[in-house]
């Protein structure tokens, strides 16, 4: 006869908590979260630059990190091993990360122009003045990277940049999976949408839809916990990710719709329609040496929307180098074991852009 | 191990999150059901767009600032403390263009004599004789 076997105590634990998403400050400690500590260097009403790590001695050009607008930043120093920055540091590399905080209605006309042209036009400049260097790295990820691509991409704001390192960043945005199909059905008007917001679109609005977005991973989420709850490392690396699933940040209106209309329905930046403070912008004049990694399982968008990035340049140049990583969306960085790939590709561009440029890859 | 019973739950379990999640999966690809949840969703929001509007005007009745105008006033503040900013650097640009350029404030002089400071002799006199036509 079969033992019977129970249902450990300590995973029905972990489901109530991820289901009431009652987390709080002492299980980011008890799971070592954000292991890299930061120095505040520049503050300006809701947005944060930070100096990551406590050695700031660097033969390289510092990187600036922009981070997703939708989630907060610690996904790229999530665990110890499983932290891209972590991986950074150790490299040797000085890197600055923007934390965007949360914005306050006051903040709700600050679109993407804003962002680009004056609060990562800031943030370079203090990271210029900081280490006293001419250039820096420029990093974005998912929707930073969009926005690394538009500073990457003006004409007097690349001066300050050697290189652009593009984390799952979509720029063509037709076609590039269920959000565009969302947002180009018949009915979903953006302004309607959001008439009754003031300022500001609150994070549970947005963020109520994006379960749908894969609905079978859903699922199967507390069954996968279950069947991997002995593995070694696995509790911590799920409950991590959903303590930061479920730290959601409320959009700025202006930005919201922007992202709607401007990208996603009009797709205004892949077609060089897009203005960056008082110029328009295109992702194809960009010339500089770029890393771009993108996500084979990517639920939010598909690999069509960064493959787009052929079409620089740069890649005509041989400086583009393009890795499709068979991983999703925030786990080729943070909890597949594919990341140490990841790691690797990220820590030999930025310490040695000239030797990775193996040039465009052809689809 | 499962007993039998634990079995037959399991293997009900994953037939259930397999037909849900293929459910699911039509259910968010179908354009039709997308159109009539935003249309629905759009609808509930402009119902609570005019509801706020009521309630502001019912704060304006009472001379009290209603939420637009206090966010109008944080907005006003976010483009203060912008020009602030930005004024902060343009004057730490300049302190820095003053700094690296020493040998410029001693040498008063020279800028004086540079020979583009002066008009021509020939367009000078030409706008002296073109000012005395006109009169």
């Amino acid at each position: 006869m079969k033992a019977k076997q129970e249902i450990p105590e300590a995973y029905r634990e972990m489901l109530s908590r991820s289901v009431t998403k009652s987390y709080t400050e002492a299980d980011r400690q008890r799971l070592g979260m954000e292991p890299t500590p930061k120095v505040q260097v520049f503050r300006q009403g809701c947005w944060t630059l930070y100096r990551c790590g406590t050695d700031f001695a660097s033969d390289y050009d510092p990187v600036l990190i922009i981070p997703s607008l939708i989630n907060r930043n610690y996904i790229l120093d999530l665990l110890p091993g499983h932290s891209l920055i972590e991986q950074m540091k150790l490299a040797g590399l000085d890197v600055f990360l923007i934390d965007w905080g949360d914005p306050d209605a006051g903040m709700g006309h600050c679109g993407f122009d804003h962002y680009v042209s004056k609060w990562v036009k800031r943030a370079v400049r203090q990271v210029k003045k900081i280490t006293g260097k001419a250039r820096i790295q420029l990093a974005g990820q998912c929707i930073g990277g969009m926005m690394a691509t538009m500073y990457a991409a003006h004409p007097e704001l690349k001066n300050d940049l050697s290189t652009l390192f593009l984390l799952t960043a979509p720029l063509d945005l037709a076609d590039s999976g269920l959000l565009a199909q969302w947002t180009a059905t018949e009915g979903f008007e953006v302004d309607k949408l959001t008439a009754a917001f003031q300022g500001l679109v609150p994070a549970h609005f947005f963020h109520a839809s994006f379960p749908l977005l894969d609905p079978k991973n859903q699922l199967a989420k507390y069954r996968r916990l279950l069947e991997n709850f002995e593995m070694p490392g696995f509790k911590e690396i799920w409950q991590a990710l959903d303590i930061w699933g479920s730290d959601n940040v409320d959009f700025t209106k202006q930005a919201y719709t922007e992202l709607i209309s401007t990208m996603y329905q009009e797709n205004a930046f892949y077609k060089g329609e897009y203005m960056v403070g008082g110029r328009k912008v295109s992702f194809k004049d960009i010339d500089m040496p770029i890393l771009s990694l993108v996500a084979r399982d990517d639920h939010v968008f598909n690999e069509k929307a960064a493959f787009a990035i052929h079409d620089c340049k740069a890649a005509k140049q041989g400086l583009l180098d393009y890795h499709v990583i068979p991983a999703g969306h925030v786990s080729l960085i943070a909890a597949h074991p594919v990341r140490v790939h990841t790691y690797t590709l990220v820590r030999e561009f930025l310490t040695r852009p000239e030797k990775l440029r193996t040039g465009a890859k052809k689809k | 191990m499962f007993t039998m019973g634990e079995d037959m739950m399991k293997q009900w379990a994953e037939n259930w999150e397999k037909l849900m999640g293929d459910h699911l999966e039509k259910l968010v690809h179908n354009d039709k059901f997308i159109s009539e949840m935003s249309k629905s969703i759009a609808a509930t929001m402009t119902g609570k767009a005019f509801y706020s509007k009521a309630l502001d005007e019912q704060m304006a009745a009472m001379n009290l600032p209603s939420r637009t105008e206090i966010v109008k006033v944080l907005q006003k503040l976010t483009d203060i403390e912008e020009r602030v900013i930005d004024l902060t650097e343009r004057f730490e640009d300049y302190v820095d263009a003053q700094q690296s350029k020493p040998a410029a404030k001693s040498a008063p002089v020279a800028e004086k004599a540079a020979p583009e400071a002066k008009p021509a002799p020939d367009a000078a006199a030409k706008e002296v004789k073109a000012r005395k036509q006109k009169k």
